[in-house]
C-alpha cells in the first residue's frame, strides 16, 4: 500500500506543490528546476518508448502466433518496422536514404490518404448534422449554409441584395460575424469552463482526491 | 475483405514493392566537386589570429558539408591518418534540388554555338562560347565542342553519361519575345499636363500623370536582335534581367558543363599564431563517404598593426573653451577582429614630424570614437590621434587643425535611469528614460480614382532629366539618332481631383515598463473620442470629404485617465485634397549605451595607459553596448550566460545631436541583476487561484459534513452503465481511446481517471476492455489503471496486459490502427475520452459504421461538433473532467465540483461588470485582468 498509494501520492503532492508555486517565481532556480523537469520528462519519454515498442512488437507476434484475422498485417508492420530500424542504424536518416526515402514517399503519402478520407466522413457527418428535425437543427442548417457560402468566392457573387443596397452584408460579411460574435462568444464560455475544470481536476489529482488513475477512486 | 487469400495477395504485393522499392532506393553515391579557386585573406588590422579562406562550391556538386583543416606541418594534409587528427572547421551547404528542364526549348543546335575552353586541363576552366561562321567553322571545331542544349536550371548530375565539367562563364539566352510586350508605366506626381505654343509640357500640379512608354531605342534593339547567347554584361544588367535567360549549364555531344556556384567562406579565428606559416586544404564531403580534396595552399597570418584612425577632426567651439574630436578608428564590418587598446589624441607639432612625442589630450577605450575635451586652443593647434594595438604596435592618423563651430550639446533627457529588469530570473538590467509619448501617421487614398485620357500626337518621347522628365518631339535622322534614354509616349491619363478619400490613421506609442500605459484613443474633426481597447493602433475613415481635418490622439492610463505631459497628446491638421502621406517626424538625437563591470573588461583585456582595467569613476573604460532613437523609451541589457553573475555593473548614457556634439549622464550605479522570487504580473492569476483553493476547502469541508450536493445530470455518464450492460450482453469487447495528447496534458489525465471507472466495470462484468495507446508513457499509465482496477473489481483473472498497447505514434497510423481495430473485433462499446485532433471523426464514423454505441468526451473545441454529430453522447468541454466525480458520487469529489460551479458564478459576475465597465470607460477594472507575461 506504502509503494502503491502513499508514495505516488506523495510524490504527485510535492511536485504539484512545487510546480505550482514555480509558476509564479521567476528566479533563476525556479527556471532551473523547470527545466531539469522538462529534461527529465524527455527522458522518461525515452524509455516510455523502448516499452512502447516492446508491446507493439509483443501485440503483433501474439496476433501472428495465432493467426488472427488479418494476420498478415502484423507481420507487414514488424518487418518494415525492422526495415527501418535497420537502414536507420546503417545508412542514417537524411535525405536520400532508404529511411527518408520510405518515410516521405510511403508513410507520409498513406497518411495523406487516410487525411482526405475527411473529406467524405465530413460529408456524411454533415447529412446527419444538417437534417432539419427540428427548429434547432434548422438554425443550424441555415447558418452553415450561410457560413459555407460566406468561405467560396462564389458567396460574394451571389450576394445579389448588394446591387439594390450596397451597404447591406453579403454572405462573407454574415458569414464573418457568425464565427466572430455568437460562434466566438460560444467557444469562449466553453473554454472558461475548460480551463475551471482543468484548475478543479489539478488541484484534485495534487491534493489525493482524485486518484482513480491510479486504478483506485475509493 | 479479411480472406485469408486476399490478405496473402495483399501481403506478397507489399513485400514485392518493399523490395523493389529497397533495391531504387539507395542512391549511386556521386563524387563532390573539387574545391577550387581557394584564396586565403589575412584579416587586416588584427592580431593576426584570423583569416578568411574562401572557395568555389558548384551548386550541382553533391558537396554537403566543407571542411577546412589547417596545420603547421605540410605533411599532416597529405597523410590521410594524420589528417584525422586534426579538427576542421565545418561549414554545411543546403544542397540545391537539381532538374531537368525543357529540353527542347533549350535546343540550341541551330544557333550554331561552339564552347573553347581557355585551359582545358584546369578543375574549373573558363567557358568562351563562340559563334559560328562559315570562316570560323573548322578551326572551332577542331579546338571545340558544339553546343546541344543550354539549361536555365541545375543541370542534373549523374542521369547520363555526359562528362560533367565543373566550369565558369556567365552568358544568357536571349530571345526576341514573340508577344508585343506590355507597355512601361510611369507616374509623375503633382503636376499637369499643360499644350502652350511650343507644344505639350509637365506643369507643377495637383494631379498626377501616368505615361505609358513604349521602349527607348536601346531596349528596343535588345530586344529584338535575333536569337542568341551572349557574355553577360553589367551596364545592360536591367535588359538581361528582363529579356535573357541566365544558362547554368551547356550540353555538347561530349560534356555537360556546370557554371553556376557560390563562394562558401569560413573564418579561422584564434587558434592559429602570428607570423607561423600554416598550410590548409578543403575537403568536400558528399554525406556518403565520396570527397573531394582541394590543393593544399600555404599562408602566412601577420599580426598588423592597427589602421589608422580615419576622418579625424576637431570642432573647436571658442565661447565654451570644448573641443568635440570625432574619428573612426576601424572598419564597423571588421569589429570582432578589432585590436585595438586605446585611442591617445595628441598635440601635433612640426618638429615632431614622426608624429611619436606630441603631448596627450586624452585617453579612450576602443569603443570611443569621439571625445569632448575642455582647455585652452588656439587657432593654429594641430592634432593627431595614435591608435595602440594589445601588441603595442601604433599607428598614426593624418595630422589636423581645429574647425572653429558652434557645439550645441543636448539637454539630457529626463527622467532616466537603470533599473534591474523586473519578474526576469535575474538576467537583464533596462535603461529607461523620457516621458510617454504618442505620434501619428495618416495615409490618406482615393479608392476609386478618375483618369482622363490626353493625345499627343506621335514622335513625342519621355527624357529623363536631373530634375524629374521633360516632354520632347523628336524625329530621328541619321546625324542626330535619338537618345536612347528617351522613351516613346504611348498614352498620357491625367488623374481627376478626387472628392472622397479613405484614410488610415495610425499611432504610436512611445513608452518604457516603468509607465502604466496601455492604450490611446483618437478623434476626427469634431467627433467624439473612439478608444482603443484592443490596442489595435489604428483607426480608418471610408469616404472622407476632400480638404482640411484635425486628427487628434491622446494616451490613456490603464484607469482610462488622459496623461499629463504634453508629449502624450497629438493633434494636427492638415489638408486632404490629394492621395497623401503624412508621418510625425522624429527627434533627431539619439542615445549611445556604455557599460562597465570589472570583469567584464578585464575579460577583454583592455586597459588603459596608468589605468589598469575598468574604473567605475572614469568613462573612458567603459563599453558601448548599444545606441537607440531618442523617441524609444527602453532598452535592455540581457546577459547571455557568460556575462552572469559578474557582480556590479555601471551605466552611462551619452544623448548625442545631429552635429556630433552629445552630453553625457552621470554613472549609473552600482548595479546588480537580481534573480525575482516572485512575478507580479501574475497577482491576478495568484488571486483566482487563492480563491478557488479557498472555494474547494469550503466545500470540502461541507462535504465532510455530510452536506448532499445536488448535481445536474449529464446523459452521457448516466448511459455509461448502459454501454458496459450492452457490450457484456454481446459478447463484444469495450474499445477505450485515451487520445492524441501524452500523460502531460490533463484531458488525457481526465481520460485516464474515467478508465479506472470504466475498467472496475467491466471487471465486474467480465467484458474485454481494448485501449490502443498513441503514446508510451500513457501506455504505462493506462497499464497500470487497468490492472490495479481489475484487482479492485476482485477479479485480477480478467486483466490482460497485452489489451493495452502500443498502436502507433503518428496521429493517422494511430486513426488506421484503431479503425481497423473496431472493423475486426466489431466492439460493442466505444469510449473517447481525451484530446483528439483531425483524427476524431476518422475514429467515430468508423465506429459509427461498425454500430457500436460511443461516448465521447474531449475539451478540443474544434472536434466537439464531430463528436455530438457521430456519437451517441458527447461529454462536453468541462464535462470530461467532471465525469470522475459523476462516477464516483464521492462527496469529497462532489465538493470539489460544486467549488468550481461556485467560481463560475464569480466570473459570470466579473464578466458582466467588465462589459459595463468597458462600455461606460471605467478602465481601471478592466486593466485589473490583463496579463502582460511577455517579458
Amino acid at each position: 500500500m506504502l509503494w502503491k498509494k502513499q508514495i505516488p501520492l506523495a510524490i504527485t503532492f510535492i511536485t504539484g506543490l512545487v510546480f505550482g508555486i514555480q509558476y509564479f517565481v521567476p528566479h533563476r532556480t525556479s527556471e532551473n528546476l523547470f527545466n531539469a523537469y522538462v529534461d527529465w520528462e524527455i527522458v522518461i519519454g525515452i524509455f516510455g518508448g523502448i516499452l512502447a515498442y516492446i508491446s507493439f512488437y509483443r501485440a503483433h507476434t501474439m496476433r501472428i502466433r495465432k493467426k488472427a484475422p488479418a494476420w498478415q498485417y502484423s507481420l507487414v508492420a514488424i518487418g518494415i518496422s525492422l526495415l527501418m530500424i535497420f537502414f536507420g542504424f546503417i545508412q542514417g536518416t537524411e535525405t536520400g536514404t532508404f529511411f527518408s526515402n520510405m518515410y516521405f514517399y510511403v508513410l507520409v503519402s498513406i497518411e495523406g490518404t487516410m487525411f482526405s478520407l475527411l473529406a467524405f466522413y465530413i460529408s456524411s457527418a454533415a447529412y446527419r448534422a444538417f437534417r432539419a428535425r427540428s427548429a434547432q437543427a434548422t438554425a443550424l442548417l441555415i447558418a452553415a449554409i450561410i457560413v459555407m457560402l460566406g468561405r467560396i468566392p462564389l458567396g460574394e457573387q451571389l450576394s445579389f441584395w448588394k446591387l439594390i443596397w450596397s451597404n447591406a452584408p453579403s454572405f462573407t460579411d454574415i458569414a464573418n460575424w457568425i464565427l466572430n460574435i455568437p460562434n466566438m462568444a460560444a467557444k469562449r464560455a466553453m473554454n472558461l469552463g475548460i480551463g475551471l475544470g482543468i484548475m478543479m481536476l489539478s488541484l484534485k489529482i495534487v491534493l489525493g482526491i482524485e486518484r482513480s488513475y491510479m486504478g483506485s477512486g475509493d | 475483405m479479411h480472406r485469408p487469400k486476399v490478405q496473402t495477395l495483399a501481403f506478397l504485393a507489399i513485400a514485392v514493392w518493399v523490395s523493389m522499392l529497397l533495391s531504387g532506393c539507395v542512391q549511386e553515391s556521386t563524387a563532390p566537386a573539387v574545391p577550387t579557386g581557394a584564396t586565403v585573406t589575412d584579416i587586416p588590422a588584427d592580431d593576426g589570429t584570423n583569416i578568411l579562406i574562401a572557395w568555389r562550391h558548384y551548386k550541382s556538386s553533391t558537396a554537403k558539408q566543407y571542411s577546412v583543416y589547417y596545420s603547421l606541418s605540410k605533411d599532416s594534409l597529405e597523410n590521410e591518418d594524420l589528417m584525422k587528427s586534426l579538427t576542421p572547421i565545418v561549414r554545411t551547404i543546403q544542397t540545391a534540388a537539381s532538374s531537368v528542364g525543357d529540353t527542347t526549348a533549350n535546343n540550341v543546335c541551330d544557333l550554331d554555338y561552339y564552347v573553347v575552353l581557355d585551359d582545358p586541363s584546369s578543375e574549373n576552366p573558363r567557358v568562351t562560347l563562340v559563334k559560328a561562321t562559315n570562316e570560323n567553322r573548322d578551326s572551332l571545331a577542331s579546338i571545340g565542342e558544339k553546343v546541344l542544349q543550354v539549361e536555365s536550371e541545375l543541370a542534373p548530375v549523374g542521369q547520363d553519361e555526359l562528362k560533367l565539367i565543373y566550369a565558369q562563364g556567365d552568358f544568357y539566352r536571349v530571345k526576341p519575345p514573340d508577344a508585343p510586350g506590355e507597355a512601361n508605366k510611369t507616374t509623375v506626381e503633382n503636376s499637369t499636363l499643360a499644350i502652350d505654343s511650343t507644344g505639350p509640357k509637365i506643369a507643377e500640379g495637383t494631379n498626377s500623370l501616368i505615361f505609358e512608354l513604349g521602349l527607348s531605342p536601346a531596349e528596343k534593339a535588345f530586344r529584338d536582335a535575333e536569337d542568341r547567347i551572349v557574355p553577360f554584361d553589367p551596364e545592360q544588367n536591367e535588359f538581361f534581367l528582363k529579356y535573357g535567360t541566365k544558362i547554368l549549364g551547356i550540353v555538347t555531344s561530349k560534356s555537360r558543363y556546370t557554371l553556376d556556384f557560390d563562394i562558401v567562406q569560413a573564418f579561422i579565428r584564434g587558434n592559429i599564431a602570428p607570423g607561423q606559416t600554416y598550410f590548409y586544404k578543403i575537403v568536400a564531403d558528399n554525406g556518403k563517404k565520396a570527397t573531394a580534396s582541394s590543393e593544399i595552399l600555404e599562408f602566412t597570418p601577420q599580426n598588423e598593426p592597427p589602421i589608422p584612425a580615419m576622418g579625424a577632426s576637431a570642432r573647436w567651439d571658442a565661447e565654451r573653451s570644448e573641443v568635440l574630436f570625432n574619428w573612426q578608428g576601424f572598419i564597423p564590418s571588421l569589429k570582432p577582429f578589432r585590436d585595438v587598446r586605446e585611442y591617445t589624441i595628441h598635440k601635433f607639432t612640426k618638429e615632431d614630424s614622426a608624429c611619436v612625442a606630441g603631448e596627450i589630450i586624452g585617453t579612450y577605450a576602443p569603443d570611443f570614437t569621439s571625445a569632448i575635451v575642455k582647455g585652452e586652443f588656439s587657432e593654429g593647434d594641430m592634432f593627431y590621434i595614435a591608435t595602440t594595438d594589445k601588441s603595442d604596435q601604433r599607428s598614426v592618423s593624418q595630422p589636423f587643425g581645429l574647425t572653429p563651430f558652434k557645439l550645441s550639446p543636448p539637454t539630457l533627457v529626463e527622467p532616466l535611469d537603470v533599473v534591474d529588469f523586473e519578474n526576469d530570473d535575474g538576467g537583464a538590467l533596462s535603461v529607461r528614460w523620457g516621458v510617454p509619448q504618442i505620434a501619428i501617421d495618416i495615409v490618406a487614398i482615393d479608392p476609386s480614382p478618375k483618369f482622363e485620357d490626353k493625345e499627343l500626337g506621335e514622335n513625342y518621347y519621355l527624357v529623363p532629366t536631373e530634375s524629374g522628365y521633360e516632354i520632347a518631339h523628336l524625329e530621328a535622322t541619321e546625324e542626330m539618332p535619338i537618345d536612347p534614354k528617351a522613351a516613346p509616349i504611348v498614352g498620357v491619363k491625367e488623374s481627376k481631383l478626387a472628392e472622397k478619400f479613405d484614410v488610415s490613421v495610425s499611432y504610436r506609442m512611445f513608452i518604457n515598463d516603468d509607465n502604466d500605459v496601455l492604450y490611446a484613443k483618437f478623434k476626427l474633426d469634431d467627433g467624439k473620442f473612439q478608444n482603443d481597447f484592443a490596442n489595435v493602433g489604428s483607426f480608418k475613415f471610408e469616404g472622407l470629404p476632400a480638404g482640411e481635418h484635425t486628427f487628434e490622439a491622446v494616451l490613456l492610463n490603464s484607469a482610462g485617465k488622459e496623461l499629463k505631459n504634453p508629449e502624450a497628446r497629438v493633434t494636427r491638421t492638415i489638408v486632404i485634397d490629394r492621395p497623401t502621406t503624412y508621418w510625425d517626424d522624429r527627434p533627431t538625437d539619439h542615445l549611445e549605451f556604455w557599460r562597465g563591470n570589472a570583469e567584464i573588461i578585464r575579460k577583454d583585456t583592455v586597459w588603459l595607459a596608468g589605468v589598469p582595467g575598468f574604473d567605475p569613476t572614469n568613462r573612458f573604460t567603459f563599453e558601448q553596448i548599444g545606441m537607440s532613437e531618442l523617441i524609444e523609451r527602453q532598452i535592455k541589457d540581457a546577459f547571455p550566460d557568460s556575462l552572469r553573475d559578474l557582480g556590479e555593473y555601471y551605466y552611462f548614457v551619452r544623448q548625442v545631436a545631429e552635429d556630433g556634439s552629445f552630453t553625457d549622464s552621470e554613472i549609473f550605479g552600482p548595479i546588480t541583476p537580481k534573480s525575482q522570487l516572485y512575478h507580479t504580473k501574475k497577482s491576478m492569476v495568484l488571486v483566482l487561484v487563492i480563491l478557488f483553493i479557498a472555494l474547494v476547502t469550503i466545500f470540502l469541508k461541507l462535504a465532510r459534513t455530510g452536506r448532499r450536493f445536488y448535481l445536474r445530470p449529464i446523459a452521457g455518464i448516466a448511459h455509461l452503465d448502459e454501454a458496459l450492460g450492452r457490450a457484456t450482453e454481446m459478447g463484444r469487447p469495450i474499445l477505450y481511446v485515451l487520445g492524441l495528447s501524452g500523460i502531460s496534458d490533463i484531458a488525457t489525465l481526465a481520460g485516464l481517471t474515467i478508465l479506472g471507472r470504466v475498467a472496475k466495470k467491466s471487471a465486474e462484468f467480465q467484458t474485454r476492455i481494448l485501449v490502443p495507446c498513441v503514446d508510451p508513457i500513457v501506455m504505462i499509465v493506462a497499464q497500470e489503471t487497468v490492472k490495479t482496477a481489475c484487482m479492485d473489481a476482485g477479479r485480477p483473472d480478467t486483466y490482460n496486459e497485452d489489451d493495452v498497447f502500443y498502436a502507433a505514434g503518428s496521429q493517422f497510423s494511430y486513426a488506421a490502427a484503431v479503425a481497423g481495430l473496431m472493423v475486426r473485433h466489431k466492439t460493442a462499446a466505444n469510449f473517447y475520452m481525451g484530446m483528439f485532433f483531425a483524427e476524431s471523426l476518422i475514429l467515430t464514423e468508423t465506429g459509427s459504421m461498425t454500430g457500436s454505441i460511443q461516448i465521447a468526451g474531449t475539451d478540443a473545441v474544434t472536434q466537439i461538433p464531430f463528436f455530438i454529430t457521430t456519437c451517441d453522447y458527447t461529454l462536453i468541454g468541462e464535462e470530461l473532467y467532471a465525469a470522475s466525480a459523476y462516477l464516483s458520487q464521492d462527496p469529497l469529489q462532489v465538493g470539489t465540483l460544486k467549488a468550481q460551479d461556485m467560481l463560475k458564478a464569480i466570473y459570470m459576475v466579473v464578466i458582466v461588470i467588465g462589459t459595463v465597465a468597458m462600455t461606460t470607460g471605467f478602465m481601471w477594472f478592466v486593466n485589473l485582468f490583463k496579463i502582460r507575461l511577455e517579458q
